[in-house]
């Protein structure tokens, strides 16, 4: 078991770093140059090669990658004298357009991202597997045909689109729900579930028709092993078997569910631009306008970070779900 | 005498087992320093309980499985030294009949597809006389061409798994188990017709199987295997008649008679 | 006479999918005593399983069963929830085919025989549950039983399994136990330690066992009586004895000499025994014609003539050997000829 857990911490941070190389190496391949972008109109060589120097991208990708590796455990300094800025550790960067080191940024807008991750998971969980169930319970009903049909198309229908259906039901044509914006949970938490209540419908729409087949399946295959129709040999009720079947279900439930939390805690870039939400996905999607590498590869790399992290969360938990792999 | 179609000497089969830090370094010793022979037009019955490596031994005779020591020659060959071509030209020569039909056909393709393609494999061309004779020869009529693995029963189905083995006119046939998953009634049906492959044909048969009565029944001469090893090996008659080894004796034993004490 | 453990009149399993109902299983009746074993044969399409699970009123979606059956006093087919759960694991308990898929991957080999415990005994706790898991885990021959209650259903060998489910079918002392191929999925060294089992058990705590088996060679080492399916209808119905030294129907028959036998000779002419197999495939009620279900493959059809292919026969009374219960064939001759005539 010791072995187990240390072979995935090993490989998740091997993930993490091979990541990290990669979008580095990717945006060095693939775009414009970021110190253009600083140097402004016009902008003479020698004031551009100044500029490269100064962001530190007139470098290898290779001396890049090990001085951002480094900056994540030491932190990591820019330019000298009075131009000389510090980024503390962890060091996802520094971000010149914003003037702000990238932790320090991701950090404001982590509330945002949490807060919808947060409802969305809480409720995309309650609707995909309450639907699931339900419809395997009382498969060919009518039930069950309505979620299979909605599960289809929350599977088919881009996040945009129901979005942008949201806003417009809901914000312009009933005027019931906000259509932008973000109240901190501090300051008023009825305020803040309120502003985010269209998001959270859009996102856990999308995710919860995964959690809808899933769960149905999963369950129907359950309802139908040998070792509950032994269980009800035994005596046991309807409600015990169904109870026991749920154990089933879990298992692939979590493994889902720990990836697509992880996911939105990255940030949802479409939500959160129809939604006008200053979360990680907006961020992201600035960071790319504005040839901003700092920001790129804080980001990714923070959202892969998250990405693993739950990963190997569900390598953790799967053991305890099921004693076949805690005993391989 | 002729050369013996298959001869095996001092084979072993060593399985890695998965993950191993330390512990079961050594891996899993499945076939153990086997020695046997099968004459051309001989049926040799290897019987042995689930994991006694009776199926790994036999899939060693076509390189299937291959050895970590020991020779096999199939057809005066060295296994372990054929080129891929090699391989290839004694597979069609060595055919397979394995123990679920349905799951060793292709469920998407009709019986004529699966037929062709053994064909194809080899660079041949066929004929659709030539493929009802083939399903004539184990008892199916021609309307069988056309049908998909799902529209035929299990005993069908075997039969053209039979048929497919048949059809490079191999000389040797390994079945394993090819009768285990059919209904008690149609299993004798497949039996005979193996049988009289053997008797008309002049085909040698490795037939591997977990029961006694019918290795009995169907085979000339039987080789016992326990855990790995071939613990004994004998004509069947004898070896059922007045078994050596404890091994077989509690095999023997343990066979329930579908008879009655007088 | 006692009254039987089991008993069942004109049992019907029917099935019903897109609005048709089909019979797959018609007219059964049977009776079994206590300390008796009572082995339901037939090939796939005989309805052998589903009667099985009929008899404890476990029939999949679809299924329905008319008739009655009576299982230590309890009519199963009139009972409602609370007294089916009642019955089920106490009266009557089952043993499958497969011991790996019958067992819950998720709970330990304790957590199954102290639920079958509790779920009949509320009263008695989860330390006393898992103890007597514990001694019957002793009884039916698993060693270091102690251990074993911890450990999970994979973590055991096909053999040791199967004794665990019989000790957790076992652990209520039901009068009646279902045992469906029991030893199918084990070799036959093991598969004879566990008949010898069953048979100890049975005799220790005068249980009724309806055996389901296709194999002809278990049957003979375990019954007392043979109820012969096929098609979802009784072919025949006996001791084992008469089954075996008489059968009065063509399939029993058939069936027999299609069996391989360790004990085969070479005939005279030094050539090995050939099985006389049938010909054809088994079919299901579904595909049955009105007709007997098995005239397409008799070899004796054709001596009937007309009769066997639009009348299904029903059963009717056999000549017995001495002590022998009723011995009833559904065929229309009355008489069996040799059996080289039986099969072509």
């Amino acid at each position: 078991m010791i072995v187990y857990i240390a072979r995935r911490m090993v490989t998740a941070v091997l993930m993490l770093l091979a990541i990290a190389f990669v979008t580095i190496a990717l945006f060095f391949g693939a775009s414009k140059d970021p110190a253009r972008a600083m140097c402004g109109k016009p902008c003479p060589p020698e004031t551009r090669a100044k500029v490269s120097a100064y962001m530190q991208t007139d470098q290898s990708a290779v001396w890049q990658y090990t001085e951002f590796v480094k900056g994540l455990f030491v932190g990591r300094t820019y330019g000298q004298g009075a131009q000389q800025v510090h980024c503390n550790a962890p060091c996802f960067g520094y971000s010149f357009p914003n003037r702000s080191d990238v932790t320090t940024l991701i950090a404001e807008r982590l509330p945002v991202t949490l807060s919808l991750a947060f409802g969305a998971a809480v409720l995309c969980l309650v609707v995909g597997i309450g639907l699931g169930a339900l419809s395997a319970i009382r498969k060919g009903g009518t039930l069950d045909r309505f979620s299979t049909g909605f599960a289809m198309f929350g599977l088919s229908v881009p996040t945009f689109l129901v979005g942008l259906l949201v806003v417009q039901v809901f914000g312009f044509m009933l005027n019931a729900l906000p259509y932008s914006g973000f109240v901190s949970f501090s300051e008023s938490p009825a305020n803040w579930a309120w502003h985010l209540i269209g998001p959270w419908m859009v996102l856990s729409f999308i995710l919860a028709a995964g959690y809808i087949r899933v769960t149905r399946t999963q369950l129907l295959n359950e309802l139908s092993a040998d070792h509950l129709v032994a269980m009800t040999a035994r005596g046991a009720s309807t409600r015990q078997v169904n109870r026991h079947a749920v154990r089933g279900v879990m298992v692939p439930v979590v493994a889902m569910f720990a990836l697509d939390v992880t996911a939105l805690l990255g940030g949802s870039v479409i939500a959160e631009k129809v939604f006008s939400l200053h979360g990680l996905g907006d961020l992201l999607l600035a960071g790319v306008n504005e040839s901003d590498l700092s920001i790129v590869v804080g980001v990714t790399l923070f959202s892969a970070f998250l990405i693993i992290i739950g990963n190997l969360i569900v390598d953790l938990l799967m053991p305890l779900l099921d004693p076949r792999i805690r005993r391989a | 005498m002729s050369e013996p179609i298959l001869e095996m000497t001092d084979v072993s089969k060593r399985y890695r087992t998965a993950g191993g830090f330390g512990r079961g370094r050594k891996g899993f010793l499945a076939v153990d320093g086997v020695s046997l022979h099968l004459e051309r037009g001989e049926a040799l019955g290897l019987v042995g309980e689930s994991g006694s490596g009776k199926s790994t031994l036999a899939r060693m005779a076509n390189g299937l499985v291959v050895a970590t020591s020991g020779t096999v020659r199939t057809d005066g060959q060295d296994v372990a030294r054929l080129s891929r071509r090699g391989l290839r030209r004694l597979r069609r020569n060595v055919a397979m009949v394995f123990q679920d039909p349905l799951a060793s056909l292709n469920p998407l393709q009709t019986v004529r597809q699966t037929l062709e393609n053994v064909f194809r494999a080899h660079g041949e061309t066929t004929s659709t006389a030539e493929l009802v004779a083939l399903l004539e020869s184990v008892g199916l009529g021609a309307d069988y061409l056309r049908r998909y693995p799902h529209e035929a029963s299990g005993g069908q189905l075997q039969r053209v798994a039979v048929a497919r083995a048949l059809a490079l006119k191999p000389d040797l046939i390994i079945a394993d188990e090819p009768t285990s998953a059919l209904d008690v009634s149609v299993r004798a049906q497949i039996l005979n017709l193996l049988a009289d492959l053997q008797r008309d044909q002049g085909i040698s048969f490795l037939h591997v199987s977990h029961d006694l009565a019918v290795i009995r029944l169907y085979s000339d001469r039987v080789a016992v295997m326990q855990r790995g090893r071939v613990v004994e090996t004998g004509p069947s008659d004898e070896i059922f008649r007045s078994p050596r080894h404890p091994c077989t004796r509690a095999l023997v034993e343990a066979t329930p008679e579908a008879e009655l004490p007088a | 006479m006692p009254d039987p453990v089991l008993q069942v009149e004109d049992l019907c399993v029917s099935f019903t999918s897109g609005g048709v109902t089909a019979d797959v299983v018609q007219d059964l009746s049977m009776r079994l005593d206590g300390g008796r074993t009572l082995a339901v044969v037939g090939e796939s399409g005989s309805g052998k399983t589903i009667t099985g699970r009929a008899i404890m009123r476990l029939l999949p979606r679809g299924a329905s069963a008319r008739g009655r059956i009576v299982v230590a006093g309890r009519d199963m087919l009139c009972a409602d929830d609370r007294e089916l759960r009642r019955a089920r694991g106490s009266d009557v308990a089952m043993v499958f085919q497969d011991s790996m898929s019958a067992l819950s991957p998720y709970l330990d080999i304790g957590a199954h025989i102290a639920q079958a415990v509790r779920l009949h005994d509320p009263s008695v706790t989860r330390r006393a549950a898992r103890a007597r898991a514990v001694d019957m885990l002793d009884r039916v021959g698993i060693p270091e039983p102690a251990d074993a209650v911890r450990r999970f259903p994979h973590e055991f060998s096909g053999g040791m399994r199967q004794r665990a489910v019989i000790a957790m079918a076992l652990v209520n002392r039901p009068a009646l136990l279902i045992a469906d191929e029991p030893t199918t999925a084990l070799d036959v060294t093991v598969q004879a330690q566990i008949l010898a089992l069953l048979r100890e058990l049975q005799q220790e705590y005068g249980m009724a066992m309806l055996l389901i088996s296709h194999d002809f060679g278990v049957v003979g080492s375990a019954a007392d009586e043979v109820l012969v399916l096929y098609a979802g209808r009784q072919a025949e119905y006996g001791s084992l004895r008469d089954i075996f030294d008489q059968p009065a129907h063509p399939y029993t028959a058939g069936l027999r000499a299609a069996t391989p036998r360790l004990d085969a000779r070479l005939d005279t002419a030094g050539e090995r025994t050939r099985l006389r197999a049938i010909p054809g495939a088994p079919t299901s009620l579904r595909d049955a014609g009105p007709g007997c279900a098995f005239a397409p493959r008799c070899g004796l059809a054709d001596q009937v003539g007309e009769r066997c292919v639009v009348e299904a026969p029903l059963p009717t009374v056999r000549p017995t050997s001495q002590g022998g219960g009723p011995h009833l064939a559904a065929c229309h001759l009355d008489r069996l000829p040799a059996l080289q005539e039986v099969t072509r």
